[in-house]
């Protein structure tokens, strides 16, 4: 087999179009195949496209939230068993924006954080943990 | 009781209807008029002083009391006269009372009734002032307040993705990933890169501080080994030592150390310490130990550094305490032993610093109770 049929897909939904170009870069770099949206919006309709190994949310985005997304990603038959990451930008669930806690993420069905701050190395470490944990 | 029974009358027989007219006298020298229905009979003077103060300052927050520009004492006539209300020699406002007869009229003892009514809502008027002023000014403080809060919380926000994005590009070209880079952009990008993180943690320690001033600092305790999370600590900083030319070692037992805390404020108050510690030391070491004392598990982080003069030890755990000047070179926020001394107060821990002074090393010691 083609070697590149067996690289995971990384979808990564954030707002802001330079974290999505920092963190593909970076993933694909080490071997991911990454898809990005733009939006919760655009995020739903790629997810059901590209059927993703590993989603990375961004908690705050405009119009609809990180929550919200994951909110509609669970909701969905063929999205709901798909395994989503928080990006968030202080990491700490108490520093997020108060409507959001490390607790709610969890009954949300996110399966962790990853602060968007840390040195990209250990976001990419975080990632290859996140999927093995999922494959284990 | 007779006596008080006694004193409403003086008080009161001079006041036909038991009502009154005030104007006040305001700060900004308009003039506030309202009638006063206040029932004077079942009242000794201090509580009708207490009442009117109540009612007035009530109508002063309400703005009740309407603005009028017509309370000189011309329409006086035979059946109402109109008193100063003074206060600090100050007039302060100005009593319309109605009599049923002329003034004239009044005998001394019921002259002398309506002067004490007068004297008792001036106090009444005057404490009403203050009291509405005082409020005021604390309202105004509370929003100010909020507004810093506010203001700190929104920057903080506002700077924090920005940061992120300068930091993560400053990686990306460091790693190559935009092609191969001479040495010098390389170290300019690991500077970027640095100068980013100081700016990521500034705005963390500003977030921080505010959750602890507001009392909004959650604690999810959970149970784990603390010597794995100070390895991994240790770990992660050793290529920053190591850049720097510093030793950085860690001591500690084979065996697992359980403590319940929150694993995030922990690792923050610990990594603080390290950081500290590498920021400060130009030459030499950094020793990082962990043991059991009792039923403490004590962590110490000595280094070789600049030391701390002695009259800076007492304070070096409040806010913005930079310590002395050559301390000031070094960048930082000053907020983060602060934050560190708070966390460890709600894990019922301690932490302290001791030092033989300047350029004579410090030793940081954090003691947690374990499980």
């Amino acid at each position: 087999m083609p070697e590149q049929q067996i690289k995971q897909k990384i979808l990564i939904v954030d707002d802001n179009k330079d974290f999505l170009e920092i963190f593909s870069i970076k993933l694909a770099a080490v071997g991911f195949e990454v898809i990005t949206a733009n939006s919760g919006k655009e995020g739903i309709v790629k997810a059901k496209e590209v059927k993703p190994d590993l989603i990375l949310l961004d908690v705050e985005m405009p119009e609809m939230s990180g929550v919200e997304t994951l909110y509609n990603l669970k909701q969905d038959g063929s999205t709901k068993e798909m395994k989503v990451v928080f990006l968030t930008n202080y990491g700490e669930p108490q520093k997020e924006t108060s409507w959001i806690d490390e607790k709610f993420a969890r009954e949300a069905g996110a399966v962790d954080y990853i602060k968007k701050s840390e040195d990209l190395e250990k976001i990419t470490d975080e990632v290859r943990r996140v999927i093995a944990q999922q494959q284990a | 009781m007779p006596n008080d029974e006694a004193k409403n009358k003086d008080v009161t027989a001079a006041l036909y209807q038991r009502n009154f007219e005030l104007a006040i006298i305001t700060k900004n020298l308009s003039l506030l008029k309202k009638l006063y229905h206040v029932s004077l009979v079942t009242l000794n003077r201090d509580e009708l002083i207490q009442k009117l103060a109540d009612t007035i300052q009530m109508d002063l927050e309400l703005s009740l009391v309407a603005i009028t520009a017509d309370v000189q004492p011309t329409t006086e006539d035979a059946k109402s006269r109109i008193f100063p209300l003074m206060a600090h020699d100050k007039q302060i406002g100005l009593m319309s009372v109605t009599l049923n007869r002329n003034y004239a009229e009044l005998s001394e003892h019921e002259r002398s009734s309506i002067e004490s009514t007068v004297d008792v809502v001036a106090i009444a008027l005057d404490r009403a002032n203050a009291r509405y002023e005082l409020e005021a000014a604390n309202a105004k403080l509370v929003v100010a307040d909020r507004m810093k809060t506010q203001f700190l919380s929104f920057a903080s926000h506002q700077v924090k993705s920005p940061m992120t994005v300068v930091k993560g590009y400053a990686e990306l070209i460091m790693d190559g990933s935009f092609g191969a880079v001479p040495d010098k952009v390389k170290e300019t990008a690991q500077k970027i890169k640095e100068s980013s993180n100081r700016l990521i943690a500034l705005v963390n320690n500003l977030l921080d501080l505010r959750k602890l001033e507001e009392g909004k600092v959650e604690y999810s305790m959970t149970d784990f080994d603390i010597v794995g999370l100070v390895k991994n600590i240790v770990e992660e900083q050793k290529t920053v030592a190591k850049a720097k030319g510093l030793e950085l070692t860690l001591e500690a037992p084979a065996e697992l150390i359980t403590v319940h805390v929150d694993q995030e404020k922990i690792r923050q108050v610990i990594q603080n310490l390290v950081d500290n510690s590498i920021k400060y030391t130009e030459h030499g070491y950094i020793r990082v130990q962990l043991r059991m004392t009792n039923n403490e598990c004590r962590i110490t982080v000595e280094d070789s550094g600049i030391g701390i003069p002695a009259d800076l030890l007492p304070n070096l755990f409040e806010q913005f305490n930079r310590g002395s000047v050559e301390a000031k070179k070094i960048q930082g926020t000053g907020l983060g032993l602060y934050i560190a001394k708070m966390f460890m107060l709600a894990h019922k821990g301690t932490i302290r610093a001791e030092s033989e002074g300047t350029g004579k090393g410090s030793t940081f010691t954090m003691e947690l109770p374990t499980v």
